[in-house]
């Protein structure tokens, strides 16, 4: 007799070939890795890697909408969502490949890149989640091999500090998040991230409360050390002023990414069952609402402080992250009125991509003028690129412009869709979301002086110690390719809009399925 | 037209692409041909547009959606130029006069290690600038906004090693980011409120829903919050005045003749809106009329020749906003946007004439521009004499010369509004204000004139020994500058009317018979000829009754003198008090305008400050943190469950 | 005991042992007990997981804490192997060592009572190749 459950199971592994054949060949590498000691062999052998992967998962795509038990028994779905964010991944993976080409040395480099695949898996794995411990475990999948990267490419005092910090933190802050997921999966009674949904639906208000709350807020905090959320964000301006930029555009990058991604499915905006964020009730809002506004405030305040650029930086991206959570803070509301504002999750994935465009970019323009011997760290040490290097900090700008929020970057149009989303919050809190915007619109002006100030000084100032002359074409090639994104998006955001439009239910409501209780479909 | 509408902003940014590559290695001495080129085909196709819309029975507006730019729901904003008769004017008027300087900057700039820079600057400029008037929708119009907004931050720090070069360039900045905060405020208001659109069309055609309500008068005075702060009306008219720290080139281009419009076109487009809000039309008029005022008696005695300049400009920018904000009755608003627009047109010419023979005596003399330390130079400038000449009888409205009639449609308009205005009592003190205000600028313009041309001849030891007229590079676009700050006026409109079909054909805006006033055109030559006289009187015949009189009155003199006190005032009205609550005292430590921005600085520093000491590179303490956030957090929500 | 109750009492257990995980990593200093103290609190998260699987009735709870503990384990790898090298360098497993990146302006957290100095080292005993006769002491 065919069972639909065990079909469901069954049919899983098509869906994650690509994830399977990148960790296989992340094993590969590692045992691989001890023969050849050669940089260019691996690193080409991970682009190309990551090139066939997206060639594989092309063919991936179902084309058919999940059935009732793959909903609420399989452990990974794929959707829109978890296939843009592959894509997402994927491009931003290879670009990080080319990046760190010359940070690694020969000796290390196949264990560097097989790390990085592992993550890149990881975060794929973890944009597919349907299930808490499909979702923990993809998780770890991206931390694991970060602890290890993070101690390869610097291997001095500074570096070794990172690295511990960023283990120590990022256990605790994984334990954490175990606590919360104990308390979601005691509630619901099911793993299952569309039946715990279903479940909290019917039980709202009735059944242990408090446990919601605690189970919410410790989700929230345990990802938010992933996207840097105040106050978990304290690793990060240590961490990336440890360790190279290479790997600490890395870290600004593709943990916000998992991070995101996972608090969009575990908040249950994008679910395969619909959508389910009413679970939460009126909490989740406004506990949002909150990190959201000290994210970016605090996130913009202490990067005014900074001299040093990567700890700039690191600052930067923690107000960006505040400035992503507005879409996550409004996304309930403008899903629950159906409105057609763009917003919500589909703003974040936009702004992720634009983020990860001038964050990279941004970075990549420090390791370029870095030499082994001078390494670009403090902010005067830009002073008179515009002179020496024109080309150069001609990109800078751009990355600085879109960072503002310039029009014709991409950094204006995602910006833009994050606050007309928060401005166009109807319902009861729709006050409160029009604040959060006003505390944006602040944000970004002390946002636009420490940005400004860098341009400032690349132009109006006369260089301290003149900056040698680097040629590294893998550092251009990320340069030109971070700016292509930044530019492109910025000049036609469309196609990406588009795109990210569709990954959010109210429009992908034709791959809603039949709502099935989770009991009959779980417990034989 | 449509075909090669994209070309008119295209260029010149290409040209600034091409600059800012190629300049500093291969172009080096020859960095202005690009952009010469590029702003001259501008000029070119743009004069190609006003005469295709000239010819045109109908005038509609050409609209060009080259693509969609963002397509979301409710928000749609499409890359759309629009080419109609006002953007037409605009264009023309931007385009040559930036050719024409372009053509100046050449000679003036030459041999400044920056040149390439200036160039792409200036090019950047023009590009920013025809966006910003060819923009068909609220959202494109803010983008140029903003960037001729960094342009011209750019440019008014082009000299960044002198530090009040750098002050000044930050001034400016931070100012108009106060104004385009309104300004932004009022686009959103409005998106919100016209049912998420925002491209004129659909804008103006729903405008009449909101007739007559707060609303509408709260989105008109928000976006003329904007128009305060670029055009530099009172009270964020701080900046100009500093802004004279920029190359003589810029401050015609940008601070004289096209960017500091900006806010004058604006509201001029949007007059279908403000048409509807009379209290916002009579705030617009108020503070033009004010700063019209304010501005001249300002000019009055100051010595720095570029600042007389200046705040000539802030005073003839606040005629424009008298005239639009007279607009209020249906029968005079075409002869307001007129009034208004032609005065730009005509101010943009001699004012840049003006600012160019002031870049020309700094050449000459060395950098020297306090009018103290040079006089009699009209023997050794001949051109620069006769062509700043030119420039001053125009800026003075003498008779038949081209200010001449554009300052009479505006007075002209705003007796009309007291008559058949909503706010008759109002509009009478306004006119009166512009009338004096003639008087006034006939004299503080005929004092710069005489003091810097007249009188024994003096040179500053800075001159060196050759002090001598300019190359002919940049006498010639100052000669032609001359011609049309002389004639364009007469011919434009009393003698063909040409200026006034054109902007008849600006969709939205009906012509209707208007008349010029006799009685206005006689009296304002009379106060101009009066005004002139005086200056003639006070500084060339009687060289010392300038001073008596100056010590005669020195409370008045020295107030004048000292911008009214306005920046003091700022200082003392506001930080003193300040003061004496200790803790605000260390940041309120400049002007007030400054000190606000000095506000959120510090304020953001201050907070910053606060939370420093956690991050002390302990990772208990870190731990600490997150563990106290979540119980926060936690104790909160659970609080909130129980309350 | 009913149900409700029983699973109560685990949850309760289950919370100590997170929050005593919580503060041993906030006081301890030692790199290896922080650590540990962080695995305890998994420890607590499992015994809720367990709690919780034995009260629905289902075993996905346990299979949580099947894949959780092998994540610690691989954590755990990671963390000595980490901790050695932290330890070749400075010679000690003080956590207040790391801490030269903060804030600008900052200066060092350091001890009011600084600890006792470290008792020197016992050396390893050598241990006397196979097959070669001692060496003797003159007697």
């Amino acid at each position: 007799m065919p069972n639909p459950i065990i079909d469901a199971l069954k049919n899983i592994y098509p869906l994650a070939v690509p994830e399977i054949a990148l960790i296989a060949l992340a094993c590969l590498l590692y045992l691989a890795g001890t023969w050849r000691r050669d940089r260019d062999l691996w690193g080409t052998v991970a682009l190309v890697a990551l090139a066939s992967v997206g060639v594989v998962l092309w063919y991936t795509v179902p084309t058919r909408p999940p059935t009732a038990a793959e909903v609420y028994a399989a452990p990974i779905i794929l959707d829109r969502l978890a296939l843009l964010t592959k894509v997402i991944t994927l491009i931003g993976g290879a670009i990080l490949v080319i990046f760190t080409w010359y940070d690694i040395s020969d000796k290390l480099a196949a264990e560097f890149y097989g790390c990085m695949l592992l993550i890149l898996a990881g975060i794929g794995l973890t944009a597919m989640s349907n299930d808490l411990i499909a979702l923990f475990l993809s998780l770890e999948l991206i931390s694991i091999p970060t602890y290890v990267m993070l101690y390869i490419p610097r291997r001095d005092d500074l570096g070794r500090e990172a690295a511990t910090k960023y283990f120590l933190l990022s256990v605790f802050s994984s334990g954490i998040l175990l606590f919360g997921f104990s308390y979601l999966y005691g509630i619901a009674g099911s793993t299952n991230l569309s039946a715990i949904m279903d479940a909290l639906r019917s039980t709202q208000g009735v059944d242990l409360p408090v446990l919601v709350l605690v189970a919410l807020v410790m989700v929230v905090a345990g990802l938010g050390f992933k996207i840097t959320a105040v106050p978990f964000h304290f690793y990060a301006p240590d961490v990336y002023q440890g360790t190279t930029a290479s790997m600490a555009a890395l870290l600004a990058f593709l943990p916000k990414v998992a991070g995101f991604v996972a608090l969009a499915r575990v908040l249950g905006f994008v679910v395969p069952a619909g959508p389910a964020a009413i679970a939460f009730g009126p909490h989740l809002p406004k506990l949002l609402w909150i990190v959201a506004a000290v994210t970016m405030t605090l996130g913009n305040v202490l990067a005014l402080l900074q001299t040093n650029l990567k700890r700039l930086l690191a600052y930067s991206s923690i107000a960006h992250a505040g400035y992503m959570l507005m879409g996550l803070t409004v996304a309930q509301s403008l899903e629950a009125t159906n409105s057609n504002v763009p917003g919500g999750v589909e703003a974040i994935m936009f702004y992720l991509v634009a983020y990860g465009g001038m964050t990279i970019g941004a970075f990549a323009v420090f390791s370029y003028l870095s030499t082994p011997e001078r390494e670009v760290e403090m902010e005067d040490d830009l002073a008179g690129l515009g002179v020496s290097h024109p080309g150069v900090a001609l990109l800078m700008t751009l990355f600085l412009f879109s960072l503002i929020g310039v029009p014709l970057t991409a950094g204006f149009v995602g910006k833009m869709m994050l606050f007309f989303g928060a401005l166009s919050g109807k319902g009861d809190s729709g006050v409160l979301f029009r604040w959060l915007a006003a505390i944006m619109a602040v944000n970004a002006a002390i946002g636009a002086w420490y940005y400004l100030r860098i341009i400032a000084k690349m132009y109006l100032h006369r260089p301290v110690k003149p900056l040698p002359k680097t040629k590294a074409l893998p550092k251009l090639m990320t340069l030109w390719s971070c700016a292509l994104v930044t530019l492109v998006f910025g000049i036609y955001p469309k196609p990406l809009v588009d795109l990210a439009a569709r990954t959010t239910p109210r429009l992908a409501s034709n791959q809603s399925v039949a709502k099935a209780s989770p009991h009959t479909a779980i417990n034989p | 037209m449509a075909d090669y509408l994209w070309l008119i902003p295209c260029l010149p940014l290409l040209a600034s692409i091409v600059i800012a590559f190629a300049g500093p290695r291969w172009l080096r001495g020859q960095s202005h041909w690009p952009c010469l080129l590029a702003v001259a085909a501008a000029c070119f196709l743009s004069m190609l547009v006003a005469g295709e819309i000239i010819s045109q029975e109908q005038g509609d507006a050409t609209l060009k959606t080259y693509y969609s730019w963002v397509q979301s729901g409710k928000l749609d904003v499409g890359m759309t130029l629009r080419a109609d008769a006002l953007s037409a004017i605009m264009l023309v008027t931007v385009t040559f006069v930036g050719t024409l300087i372009a053509i100046y900057s050449a000679g003036y700039m030459h041999g400044d290690p920056g040149y390439p820079r200036f160039f792409a600057c200036v090019a950047l400029f023009i590009f920013c600038m025809t966006g910003l008037v060819m923009a068909d929708n609220f959202v494109l119009l803010y983008a140029g906004w903003e960037g001729v907004g960094v342009c011209s931050y750019l440019l008014i720090g082009f000299w960044f090693q002198r530090p009040s070069a750098a002050a000044a360039a930050r001034k400016a900045f931070l100012v108009n980011r106060i104004g385009d905060f309104g300004f932004m405020l009022g686009i959103l208001l409005l998106w919100s409120q016209f049912g998420f659109r925002l491209d004129y069309q659909s804008v103006f055609d729903r405008a009449d829903t909101l007739a007559g309500t707060s609303t509408l008068t709260a989105i008109c005075l928000l976006l003329f919050c904007g128009a305060v702060g670029k055009s530099a009306q009172f009270p964020l008219h701080v900046w100009l005045a500093d802004a004279m720290e920029g190359p003589s080139p810029v401050s015609a281009l940008i601070h004289a003749a096209t960017m500091v419009t900006a806010g004058v076109y604006m509201v001029a487009r949007c007059m279908p809106l403000y048409q509807l809000a009379p209290d916002a039309l009579l705030a617009v008029a108020g503070i033009g009329a004010f700063t019209a005022m304010l501005a001249a008696l300002i000019a009055l005695t100051q010595t720095d020749l570029k600042r007389v300049l200046a705040y000539s400009t802030m005073s003839q920018l606040g005629y424009m906003f008298l005239a639009l904000g007279s607009a209020a009755h249906p029968t005079i608003t075409y002869a307001a946007v007129l009034a208004a627009i032609f005065h730009l047109f005509t101010h943009a010419f001699f004012k840049a004439l003006l600012f160019l023979a002031a870049g020309s005596v700094m050449h000459a003399m060395g950098d020297v521009i306090d009018m103290r330390r040079f006089s009699g130079l009209r023997r050794l400038l001949p051109t620069t004499h006769w062509t700043f000449l030119m420039g001053a009888l125009a800026l003075s409205g003498f008779p038949l010369w081209s200010g001449f009639w554009s300052k009479d449609e505006i007075l002209g308009v705003a007796l009309e509004a007291s008559k058949k205005g909503v706010f008759p009592t109002y509009y009478m003190i306004f006119f009166m204000a512009g009338v004096i205000t003639a008087a006034l600028t006939a004299f503080y313009t005929f004092r710069a004139y005489f003091l810097t041309f007249w009188g024994e001849e003096r040179i500053p030891p800075e001159a060196g020994e050759h002090a001598h007229e300019s190359p002919p590079i940049m006498t010639v676009p100052l000669v032609i500058l001359a011609v049309l700050a002389a004639g364009i006026g007469l011919v434009a409109q009393p003698l063909t009317g040409w200026f006034g079909d054109l902007l008849a054909k600006t969709p939205g805006l009906h012509e209707h018979p208007h008349h010029a006033n006799i009685i206005v055109m006689l009296g304002s030559s009379l106060f101009a000829i009066a005004g002139i006289a005086l200056a003639y009187w006070m500084y060339v015949k009687e060289p010392k009754t300038a001073d008596e009189l100056a010590d005669s009155v020195p409370g008045l003199y020295d107030a004048s003198r000292n911008k009214f006190y306005l920046d003091e005032a700022y200082y003392n009205g506001i930080v003193r008090p300040a003061h004496a609550t200790s803790v605000v005292c260390r940041i309120f430590d400049l002007y007030i305008l400054d000190g606000l921005i000095d506000l959120l600085a510090h304020g953001a520093r201050w907070l910053g400050q606060l939370f420093r000491p956690i991050q002390n590179g302990l990772v208990q303490f870190y731990a600490l943190a997150m563990v106290l956030g979540l119980g926060v957090f936690l104790i909160s929500l659970v609080w909130a469950l129980g309350g | 005991m009913n149900p409700v109750a029983a699973l109560n009492n685990y949850l309760m257990v289950g919370a100590v042992l997170f929050a005593l995980g919580v503060i041993g990593f906030l006081s301890r200093r030692n790199l290896i007990i922080m650590f540990l103290s962080a695995e305890m609190m998994l420890q607590g998260v499992a015994l809720n997981m367990v709690a919780f699987a034995r009260y629905r009735g289902n075993v996905q709870g346990q299979a949580f804490v099947l894949f959780m503990l092998t994540v610690a384990a691989c954590e755990a790898a990671i963390a000595l192997s980490l901790f050695m090298v932290l330890y070749r360098h400075r010679h000690t497993l003080d956590v207040s060592v790391w801490q030269e990146l903060r804030e600008a302006d900052q200066d060092p957290i350091v001890d009011d009572e600084p600890l006792p100095p470290l008792e020197p080292e016992e050396p390893l005993p050598h241990l006397t190749p196979a097959g070669r006769e001692p060496e003797h002491a003159p007697s």
